[in-house]
């Protein structure tokens, strides 16, 4: 009765969800960090770097701290904050450094920054860096600055509209701060969002929508 | 013997109950290169919002837990807010995408266990899961501080353990079942068991080779590609065996003994790799000298898991028996009975080779 045919397909079925749903991922966070995000425009009017600023919560740090202490006196010296900016930086590099850049609506490539410098105070990872869009970015049309984790292994909150700030902004310029609503974010993009949970191998590019950005209209 | 769209409405209601289960693994590394992620899944559409808002209840609670924890370092009374607040946190993390509970379900659907037993599994593992966590954090304090070896590491080891462990009881449990099956066809042929079990052990390697090689090769596109292939294997591999494998061997086939040995497999194979909750929540409980809180609060933690998987492996029996009473005659029920168990198995081999896979890339 076990015949082939039937345990291939039987195998398949299972197989088959499995291969349907790869790409689809929304692991919970195990890290939480108050972010700050400054958008510094240059005297030419251009983008010219974006300086991101994260307080990681008290548990992960403590973690952290007991994974790069490598002399054992429950510190972290310049040496092991070195340590931890390398490893970070590195593994941001295939995440964009959580750094979201469009220009009327198209991505815009940034540089990987210089360091990512990392401190310990108060039981907190603090981590500082800024990274520069690839080429000159004007300000003209729509340009959106936003700063999440697309694995959503990190969740970077920016607990009020003052931790999106720009320096520099020519008066022609409004801003915005959008906090998008999950429900509507739903309901609004569920043709897109299905595609993007099926058909991006990646995957994970969807939890843009959710992830408060700021906007400017030049 | 089998009606044919009966049959196909088993199967269908089948992976109806599988779904959940079988989801996409993601990154066992985290995307920040620093501090544990476990792989876990996520379903599309209905699930995604299920789980979606088991997320936010999480997130509610691991931030409570957090401030909670803070609290303690000067007023002690918190422990009970702090142990309830795990306990919760336990329940819905179990409910949460994982591979304990979707183990266990599929453990108990593969098998003619009864509630109690799959009950007493799912409250085994989540315990060993605590006592992991405590021994890991425990462990790594007091002796592998200043070694080189982070508790990163420590937990990955365990996890890449966990996993292939998870694998090969898969294997092992599908090959048992296909074992009697086979035996019901008709074209008996006297190979020996020695082939068959030959069958088996290639099975193994052959999969832990091809992870390796997506792993060399293709960092970007491995998890799909590498999927394709576990599948594609997979599948044909149980075909061999179900073709050329016929021999009969009830001495192992009974016995109350291996029954408990096979529990204990699966509760170690489950329990090895500890919640990253539990890990953090312990190691900020050692650094601030909260040894009671920290262990009180996995427990908790423990218990709550055990009750949500408990939940979902009788829900898992439950259906067993359903899909089973919907049969036409007895022998339809045998083997639809037979189907689901080989389905569970198959689940819990595929469960364990996608996670190893994921572990083995981070």
């Amino acid at each position: 009765m076990m015949k082939h045919s039937k345990l291939l397909k039987f195998g398949l079925i299972p197989t088959s969800l499995l291969a349907v749903s790869t790409g689809s991922a929304l692991a919970h966070p195990h890290v939480y960090a108050e972010a700050r995000l400054e958008i510094v425009i240059g005297d030419t009017g251009t983008v010219e770097e974006l300086r991101h600023v994260w307080r990681f919560d008290d548990l992960f740090s403590s973690t952290i701290l007991l994974d790069f202490d490598t002399n054992a006196n429950l510190k972290l010296e310049s040496s092991e904050l070195l340590e931890i900016g390398n490893v970070v930086r590195e593994s941001l590099a295939d995440y964009d450094y959580y750094t979201s850049i469009s220009h009327d609506g198209q991505a815009v490539k940034i540089q990987p920054p210089d360091a990512i410098h990392v401190d310990f105070q108060d039981g907190q990872i603090l981590m500082f860096f800024a990274v520069r869009p690839e080429t000159p970015l004007p300000l003209q049309g729509l340009l959106s600055f936003g700063a999440y984790d697309p694995t959503m292994y990190a969740a970077l909150d920016f607990l009020t509209d003052d931790d999106l700030v720009v320096d520099g902004l020519s008066p022609g310029c409004s801003k915005a701060i959008i906090r998008p609503d999950p429900d509507e974010v739903m309901a609004q993009n569920e043709a897109t969002l299905t595609d993007a949970l099926y058909n991006n191998p990646q995957g994970n590019d969807f939890s843009k929508f959710f992830a408060t950005r700021l906007e400017l209209t030049c | 013997m089998l009606n044919r769209h009966l049959r196909r409405s088993i199967i269908i209601a089948l992976c109806m109950l599988i779904l959940p289960f079988v989801l996409t693994p993601v990154l066992a590394q985290s995307s920040l290169g620093i501090g544990t992620a476990e792989p876990t899944f996520n379903g599309g559409g209905f699930f995604s919002s299920l789980f979606g808002w088991i997320n936010a209840q999480q997130q509610a609670f691991y931030r409570s837990l957090s401030t909670t924890l803070k609290a303690m370092r000067e007023d002690p009374q918190q422990l009970w807010i702090l142990i309830g607040l795990s306990f919760s946190y336990g329940v819905f993390h179990a409910a949460g995408p994982g591979h304990g509970k979707a183990v266990i379900s599929s453990y108990v659907i593969a098998n003619e266990q009864t509630l109690r037993r799959g009950v007493a599994i799912s409250f085994m593992a989540a315990f060993m899961q605590g006592a992991v966590a405590i021994v890991i954090v425990g462990v790594t304090y007091f002796a592998l501080r200043g070694s080189g070896i982070s508790m990163t590491e420590a937990t990955h080891t365990l996890e890449i353990a966990s996993y292939g462990l998870i694998a090969g009881f898969g294997g092992w449990l599908l090959w048992k079942k296909l074992r009697p099956a086979a035996r019901h066809q008709h074209h008996i042929h006297d190979h020996g068991h020695d082939h068959g079990h030959d069958h088996g052990h290639d099975h193994g390697h052959g999969h832990a080779h091809a992870h390796r090689h997506d792993h060399g090769h293709d960092h970007e596109h491995s998890h799909e590609h590498g999927h394709g292939d576990h599948h594609h294997q997979g599948a044909s591999d149980v075909c061999e065996t179900c073709g050329h494998s016929h021999a009969p061997d009830p001495a192992i086939l009974s016995g109350e003994r291996l029954k408990l040995r096979e529990a204990w497999s699966a509760i170690v194979a489950i329990g090895l790799r500890p919640c990253s909750g539990a890990l953090i929540v312990l190691t900020f409980a050692l650094l601030n000298g909260l040894y009671l809180g920290g262990i009180l609060s996995v427990a908790a933690m423990s218990i709550g898991t055990a009750i949500t998987v408990s939940i979902l492996a009788t829900l898992a029996v439950l259906a067993k028996g359903v899909a089973i009473r919907f049969a036409s005659s007895q022998s339809a029920a045998m083997r639809i009975g037979n189907l689901i168990e080989i389905a569970g198995a198959l689940t819990v081999l595929l469960l364990g080779l996608v996670l190893l896979a994921a572990a083995l890339q981070a």
